[in-house]
């Protein structure tokens, strides 16, 4: 899977950045080819609208005045109202009000990199930085720590009888230490699904667009762009839901 | 200003930052890396050229056949598994006309869930032939 051309290529700084990279850092580790920085380009991109986009609609919501009425059309703002108002009809049947706010900003800013990500390799030309699984890999990461975070800040060390299964008594060890290594193995495997499942996804659609293109030129892709659309949509969906059970299994208190 | 107690959950803080920061900081230090070839010894004899010949294309057709094989069984079950759940949207959908908004997104779920799976044998086969 060689590093494709993409616009990124035409900055002028890409060439000497690439090979300064490459010096440093070498072969990748899974797919053994020299390493590419267009995923990096292409996320910093996101990186960039998104704080833009942050900036733009902080200043209309912090006025309260002003802040209460919406808009007539569809701004900006009235879009993200919306985009917070569709995630904590998400999180809240799944966590209770209260904790559906708290998180609702780490939520957020996930699902909103990981959409306009996947939107991004819908423009001929671009690919999606989520096609690399350095991306996802790290959002994953992020997440599976944030999931033990949370679970030690609300319960304390009382979080670690979750990995000890349901019986909790001396008498009960063997049955603790194989319920504990079950649930180590089933919680690692957490970050590696969401991860490949998402990188997986974009690749697997970037890689169709392009063969169909070079079979079929102008008609055949059109449906496969469409489909690409609501597949871009429907994994950053299932990503968000996902890490949303993940931290509420982490932060509910054992109930008996 | 009363100062915040230390918990458990801040010392996980620490060596997280510490692997994160130092990660970097250890890999963007070190010196050029040389790509690493092992060459073996170049077949002398005719025998010797021919065997490796022949093992290097068994090697790709055992590829081949794996990689077809990976995404071919990933795909057969995973169709089976979404062409169930697909039934039970809409048979629930048919009975009860109403609730068919309530479950869609649930459904869509359970879709992006099964079809995760199928896209893990879809990585593999990418990774036997690029």
């Amino acid at each position: 899977m060689p590093e494709n051309m993409t616009w990124w290529n035409f900055l002028p700084f890409y060439q000497a950045l690439l090979e300064w990279t490459r010096a440093k850092l070498g072969i990748t580790w899974i797919a053994k080819v020299p390493i590419g920085i267009g995923h990096t380009m292409g996320f910093l991109f996101v990186a960039l609208l998104v704080i833009l986009a942050g900036f733009a609609v902080h200043q209309r919501t912090r006025k309260t005045a002003s802040a209460l009425i919406p808009d007539g059309r569809m701004t900006l703002r009235n879009f993200f109202e919306l985009f917070s108002e569709i995630l904590l009809g998400l999180m809240e049947p799944i966590m209770g009000r209260p904790a559906a706010i708290y998180f609702l900003p780490l939520i957020g800013t996930v699902g909103t990199i990981i959409m306009i990500s996947n939107l991004l390799g819908l423009i001929p030309g671009f690919a999606p930085p989520t096609s690399n699984l350095n991306t996802t890999a790290s959002m994953a990461v992020v997440i599976f720590f944030l999931t033990h975070y949370y679970g030690l800040k609300t319960q304390g060390i009382k979080y670690f009888r979750h990995f000890l299964g349901p019986i909790i008594k001396w008498y009960a060890l063997p049955l603790m230490v194989f319920m504990f290594v079950i649930e180590v193995i089933s919680h690692l495997t957490r970050p590696v699904s969401l991860s490949v499942r998402l990188m997986g996804n974009m690749f697997a659609d970037h890689m169709l667009v392009a063969m169909f293109t070079l079979l079929a030129p102008l008609v055949v892709p059109i449906p496969l762009i469409a489909i690409g659309l609501l597949i871009c949509v429907i994994q950053a969906l299932v990503f968000c839901l996902l890490s949303v059970i993940y931290i509420s299994m982490a932060i509910a208190p054992e109930e008996h | 200003m009363k100062r915040p107690k230390i918990r458990i959950a801040h010392m996980l803080l620490v060596p997280f930052l510490v692997a994160t920061v130092g990660s970097a900081v250890f890999w963007y230090s070190m010196p050029a890396v040389s790509a690493e070839e092992s060459k073996m010894s170049e077949p002398t004899s005719d025998l010797e050229k021919s065997v490796a010949r022949l093992s290097k294309s068994l090697e790709a057709s055992g590829r081949s056949v794996a990689a077809a094989l990976a995404i071919g069984l990933a795909a057969f079950g995973g169709a089976l598994g979404q062409g169930i759940t697909a039934y039970a949207f809409l048979m629930g959908a048919s009975r009860n006309p109403g609730s068919m908004g309530k479950f869609f997104p649930n459904t869509i779920l359970i879709l992006a869930l099964i079809e995760s799976l199928v896209i893990y044998g879809l990585i593999i086969a990418f990774m036997l032939m690029p």
